[in-house]
């Protein structure tokens, strides 16, 4: 199976931080979206199962280069690093035509890619992808097995341990969901390290056909501003209590209880809602 | 001795000296194949200890023989098998053989060597008997797990023979009157046979069936001795010459642009030290008694580890098979290699000068080269990696709201306080920090710390075998260090000083690094801090790192005792101590086997029942209060750091 | 083809019932409504929209757009109905909910009909006569607001914590307007649903979850496990319930183990070493029952239980049991 793993170079979304003064992003550290560790490893595995070739791919600038070595290192195949101008202005629909249109010369059975990215949250990716490579796909994915019939099985991850299961013919693009895998540690300087240092990233210059075109456009960027939900005065409520709200946990008070034990585990059934019917 | 039988005596001694040979240079050879060279600095140092751990059996007097006599057992033992030797070599092999016994016999010397036989053969006999009545009544466990009992009584019983014939044969000598005297037992042995009314013919016959006896006996000897354990004598003392003079914790760096590979796979990609070590070990056990893992059911014997080497050394023909159970169903398997916490006991207690730690890492790291990891070990490399840090926490969290300031480039410091991983992502950990910023601003110190820009010592990494993380981490922080001003680094941790001081000095650090318990001793004797008595018993245990590893056993208890009046010990203290098990990893290993070292500790501890539990490293102290809520929730016993302590009795 | 602007939002159902997300998107698509001055509709499969209408009502929509087949159905199958009706009706907005049903149908729409999809939105607003909307990034540590460079429709994804129901004055009984279902064959086909079984749930999936802690006993573990079976709770606990061997190490709560993002936690036993708490940190509402009045969970918790915790089990077990058996 030849497989290709979509990787993204992102802000480490835990420490990038909103400055109010200067009302701009701050502490912005290029690192590989998280999801992407998983994405690989599930490329890994399949190519482990099924044979077949896996490489990475990332769309972005000389930055990039680190995310591609670190697959090599991983144990990938190769690696492709997708370069294209004006990538500030685009939106997840313009990146997924530029992947596509790299990809154009790479064969592959398997589109790997994250169900959504840790910078804009947005899940559109594998959708977009799809698209514009003209496949079928999965996404939020979190177990990917060839099946008898040629083409892939595939879970796909559902709220509260509910499963479902999709049957996809090949060539597809499953987006990889957290929970698929287990990113293996390869330790610096070991076999699979050294087999990945004697291979090159490649780069390949994607030109974008005039007609490209973006479907959205990013307006502004500013301090977070939760939803205000009905009867709650936002301007009276304090920051920590601004996020508090964001969570769900405004409103909640602690208490402790020392009465006897069948009055407290009234106050139980009453205090987490365990006397309605469960959905 | 008649012609033939002259025949036979030379025809036996080159059969004997040819098996036995050819062994030895297949030993010789199977040494040499493995890698650098054998360490030969310090020539009289490294002879003085000859002289007292083999012909002194020193060793062999530390604390786990004195309990159980082995060692003044061995000591008999091995005088009388060098007298023996002496005896053997020279009225034997020359004096008989040669045929110019009379000469020989008339020297001091050898009148000197027949005494030293009647004082010294009859104590080899009863050191052999009693060391076979212990194996088979007593049954130590150290010697097990494959101890042949029946085996051994061959043995003894020969050696029993043997020193039979032997004075059988002098006396006899005597009674013939082929010698004009003897030693005192001779001569009696000699009255005595007087007394038998032998036939001249009769005696004579009994003396050359008592003389081949025991040639033919000493021959079989050498011959069995080569072929096992016992050829441990040959090589011991060699062993014992070459020995490393480093720490306990001593690694050795890999350069890895030279080096494609790291780690042994199979014998010859060990040392030729470590290789000896496998001719030299007596198979005593020592090792596996002090062995914290072995001692709670893990399945790791440094004994059997060296064996086995060994056993796949001598195994070797051209094609090596590999040492460590991966591919192939024999071998070393993986999880004995993981139970080891890196303590250092096992090269504390052998009296040969085996160091079976230095070979557990060189197969750990083969197992990481080749990308085999114990589950929560991967997850732990893959956090130290990712986030400098051991504990999954972001690497922007480190140390935050600290009470002390971020070392700037510009200003000169009185210490750098090296905060480590525990300090700074553990909040229970973080309060022996806190004490000791505490106390340095009482005395007056000027400290920093270096906030986010502090990455993990890597001890955790290069004991897991994970020595390219190591060194990234290792030159990441030299540099970083290298960028500020100070007269010493302090840390509370002993992994941390380790790495700082022992592991990073190859890599070009030139660091004066201080133990806090140092520090504290030094504040306390200079009166910088001033501190009022305590009361209640404490017990005080001392980390491996700390104390076996940089023979730091001091300082810690002249801090105690500068407060508390009553210090008690453990029963297994100082160069005995017990790991706490958080040590080499351990503290991050998910799959445990047998019990938990830490418990097995802290009940040690219990047996006293001290009100306070104190030392001088975060992890022991993460180990016991985790033990302590597991064994005795219920007992008030607190556990303390010695900054800790020293902070809530400061004045 | 309608002459009022529609804001329309997918409604999810299980079978018959309408899911708590489809009442709170009903309230959304009517809170859009009034921002763009639309009509607040819903699209919804199901064989009986009959019976939610008097619901959906309450909840603000005016119309009901209805494909007559119940889920669960291929997201293909669901995305090119959907397709085919925005393509026939031309709504001005329509709005999915951030779960992994509506967002996978949601992003299959929008391609399809080549349009942006912007999620998770926590708000929407216009600016000179043009839709804004407003996402958080970087897991919320800024909002980055977006403009469709499209005519509509403009596609949408809500994010959950933006999501809440309200019940307004409506008296527009909402329209049922048959869509018809795509014969199309899905290339992503539907084998089946299921359910992981709660005994191999992981702890960070659990909606309800269990800890036990050195309070617990093993002989003691029936009660818990009867506890979990009842509020269908997964059993995890600290580093000392995994030596003790109550739960294996899979299940450890903690800085080294699992973090939770559940709604409840119960812990039973459990002091609250700074280990432990680490990995309940998100969790919505946390009940703990220990002996000791000091221990420091009671800091953490929403509800603290002064209490033996086997004795105040066994009687919420009894209760529980009864609600069920009077549910049935």
């Amino acid at each position: 199976m030849k497989i290709i793993a979509c990787l993204k170079m992102v802000a480490d979304p835990d420490i990038a931080a909103f400055d109010v003064q200067k009302n701009e992003l701050t502490d912005l550290y290029p690192v590989m979206d998280p999801i992407g560790h998983q994405v690989l490893e599930a490329g890994l595995q399949l190519r482990e199962a099924s044979g077949g070739r896996l490489t990475a791919v990332c769309l972005g600038d000389a930055t990039a280069e680190a995310i591609l070595h670190y697959a090599l290192h991983q144990g990938t195949d190769a690696a492709i690093r997708l370069s294209a101008d004006e990538l500030a202005d685009t939106d997840t629909w313009a990146r997924a035509q530029t992947i596509a249109k790299g990809l154009s010369g790479t064969p592959y059975d398997l589109v790997l890619t994250g169900a959504a990215s840790a910078d804009s949250g947005s899940s559109y990716m594998p959708a977009a992808l799809a698209a514009h490579l003209t496949l079928p796909f999965s996404t939020h994915i979190v177990d990917i097995r060839r099946s008898e019939s040629p083409g892939v099985t595939v879970v796909k991850k559902l709220p509260h341990g509910k499963r479902e299961t999709y049957n996809l013919d090949l060539p597809a693009v499953i987006g990889c969901a957290p929970g698929i895998s287990i990113p293996r540690y390869v330790a610096p300087f070991g076999r699979v390290y050294r087999q990945g240092e004697q291979k090159a990233v490649q780069t390949l210059a994607v030109e974008l056909p005039p007609e490209r075109t973006v479907l959205t456009r990013t307006v502004d960027v500013m301090a977070s501003k939760p939803r205000v939900k009905a009867g709650i005065n936002i301007t009276a409520l304090s920051m920590a209590d601004r996020m508090k709200m964001m969570r769900g946990e405004l409103g909640t008070k602690k208490e402790v209880f020392t009465g006897s034990p069948d009055e407290a585990a009234r106050k139980i059934m009453r205090h987490a809602q365990l006397d309605s019917t469960d959905k | 001795m008649s012609g033939l039988e002259r025949v036979v005596f030379w025809l036996l001694l080159v059969a004997a000296l040819g098996i036995s040979g050819r062994r030895f240079i297949f030993y010789f050879h199977c040494i040499r194949k493995g890698s650098g060279r054998l360490p030969h600095d310090q020539p009289v140092r490294r002879l003085k200890a000859v002289m007292i751990q083999v012909l002194g059996q020193w060793p062999n007097f530390k604390t786990a023989s004195i309990k159980d006599l082995a060692g003044p057992g061995h000591l008999l033992i091995f005088w009388g098998a060098v007298v023996l030797a002496l005896y053997f070599v020279f009225l034997i092999l020359i004096g008989e053989g040669l045929h110019i016994s009379d000469s020989i016999r008339s020297a001091f010397a050898a009148r000197l060597l027949l005494a030293l036989c009647d004082i010294f053969l009859p104590l080899l006999a009863v050191g052999m008997l009693a060391a076979a009545l212990r194996r088979s009544i007593r049954r130590p466990e150290r010697l097990g797990p494959d101890f042949d009992a029946k085996l051994f009584w061959t043995l003894t019983l020969s050696v029993l023979l043997l020193v039979s014939c032997h004075l059988a044969f002098e006396s006899l000598r005597l009674h013939l009157g082929l010698n004009p005297t003897g030693p005192f037992l001779t001569r009696a042995l000699a009255e005595w046979c007087a007394t038998l009314s032998l036939t001249n013919d009769q005696a004579a016959l009994l003396y050359r069936a008592a003389f081949w006896a025991q040639y033919v006996l000493a021959l079989t000897l050498i011959v069995y001795g080569t072929y096992s354990h016992h050829r441990h004598p040959v090589f011991s003392p060699f062993n014992i010459f070459f020995q490393s003079y480093s720490s306990p914790g001593h690694v050795p760096l890999v350069d890895f642009a030279k080096e494609h590979r790291f780690g042994a796979s199979c014998p010859e990609e060990l040392d030729r030290k470590q290789l000896l070590d496998g001719f030299a070990c007596t198979h005593c056990g020592r090792c596996q008694d002090s062995c914290p893992a072995h001692h709670t059911e893990k399945p790791l014997s440094p004994k059997q580890l060296i064996t086995d080497i060994n056993r796949c050394l001598l195994a070797n023909g051209s094609g090596s098979p590999g040492l460590v159970r991966t591919d192939q169903p024999s071998g070393i398997a993986m999880e004995t290699l993981l139970s080891c916490t890196t303590c250092g006991a096992c090269i504390e207690a052998c009296p040969v000068s085996n160091r079976p730690l230095d070979s557990i890492i060189a197969l750990r790291r083969h197992l990481v080269y080749e990308g085999l990891f114990d589950p929560g070990h991967a997850t732990t490399l893959k956090r130290i990696s990712q986030d400098a840090n051991p504990w999954g926490m972001r690497w922007h969290r480190r140390a935050q709201h600290f009470d002390l300031p971020i070392a700037r480039a510009d200003e000169h410091y009185d210490c750098i306080y090296w905060l480590g991983c525990a300090a700074a992502f553990d909040d229970r950990a973080r309060r022996i920090a806190e004490a000791m910023a505490a106390v340095l601003k009482r005395a007056g110190l000027r400290a920093a710390i270096l906030g986010t820009a502090e990455k993990c010592c890597g001890d955790a990494a290069r004991r897991i075998g994970d020595e390219g993380l190591f060194q990234k981490l290792a030159m990441d922080n030299i540099h970083l260090l290298n960028g500020h001003d100070f007269d010493f680094i302090l840390t509370h941790c002993p992994h941390c000083f380790n790495s700082l001081t022992n592991d990073y000095r190859p890599l070009g650090a030139s660091f004066r690094v201080v133990h806090h318990s140092d520090v504290l001793r030094d504040l306390v004797r200079s009166k910088k801090i001033e501190l009022h008595p305590a009361g209640g018993n404490m017990m005080y245990h001392d980390p491996c790192y700390l104390g076996r590893y940089n023979h730091g056993y001091d300082a810690p208890r002249s801090v105690l005792r500068a407060f508390c009046s009553d210090l008690s010990e453990f029963e297994r203290n100082q160069e005995n101590s017990f790991c706490c098990g958080a040590g080499g990893g351990h503290m991050w290993k998910t799959t445990e086997k047998g019990r938990r070292i830490s418990v097995a500790r802290v009940k040690e501890a219990l047996q006293t029942g001290p009100d306070h539990i104190t030392s001088a490293c975060p992890y022991c102290l993460l180990m016991f209060e985790e033990a302590i809520q597991t064994v005795a929730p219920e007992k008030s016993v607190a556990v303390n750091d010695i900054a800790e302590l020293v902070q809530m009795y400061m004045r | 083809m309608v002459m009022v602007k529609e804001v329309w939002s997918f409604l999810e159902t299980e079978g018959d019932s309408l899911l708590d997300t489809a009442v709170s998107m009903a309230t959304e698509a009517k809170r859009a409504a009034r921002i763009f001055h639309a009509q607040p509709a819903g699209v919804i499969f199901s064989e009986i929209p009959e019976e939610f209408i008097d619901k959906l009502q309450s909840y603000g929509l005016e119309k009901l757009y209805c494909c007559r087949q119940d889920l669960p159905l291929a997201p293909e199958i669901i995305a090119q109905s959907i397709q085919t009706a925005a393509l026939d009706q031309a709504p001005q907005f329509i709005l999915f909910a951030d779960t992994s049903l509506s967002a996978d149908i949601g992003a299959r729409v929008a391609a399809g009909l080549l349009r942006g999809f912007i999620s998770p939105c926590t708000d929407f607003s216009t600016e000179a006569e043009a839709p804004i909307a407003r996402k958080s990034i970087y897991g919320g540590k800024a909002d980055a607001l977006i403009a469709w460079t499209t005519p509509p429709p403009y596609l949408a994804g809500v994010a959950l914590e933006a999501l809440e129901s309200r019940t307004v004055s409506n008296d527009v009984r909402p329209e049922v307007v048959d869509i018809p279902l795509s014969p199309l064959p899905p290339r992503n086909r539907l084998e089946r649903s299921w359910a992981v079984d709660l005994s191999e749930l992981d702890l960070t999936e659990a909606t309800v979850a269990i800890g036990v802690g050195k309070g617990v006993h093993p002989n003691q573990m029936p009660i818990v496990e009867q506890l979990a079976e009842r509020i269908k709770g997964v059993v995890g606990g600290t580093r000392i319930a995994v030596y003790d061997g109550l739960i294996p190490h899979e299940r450890q709560i903690g800085t080294t183990g699992k973090w939770l993002d559940c709604d409840l936690y119960i812990a039973l036993g459990i002091s609250g070493a700074p280990q432990h708490v680490m990995g309940i940190k998100s969790v919505k509402k946390i009940i703990a029952i220990n002996i000791a009045k000091e221990a420091p969970i009671f800091k953490f918790a929403h509800l603290g239980v002064v209490n033996d915790w086997q004795e105040v089990i066994e009687h919420l077990n009894e209760l529980l049991k009864i609600a069920t058996e009077k549910a049935a």
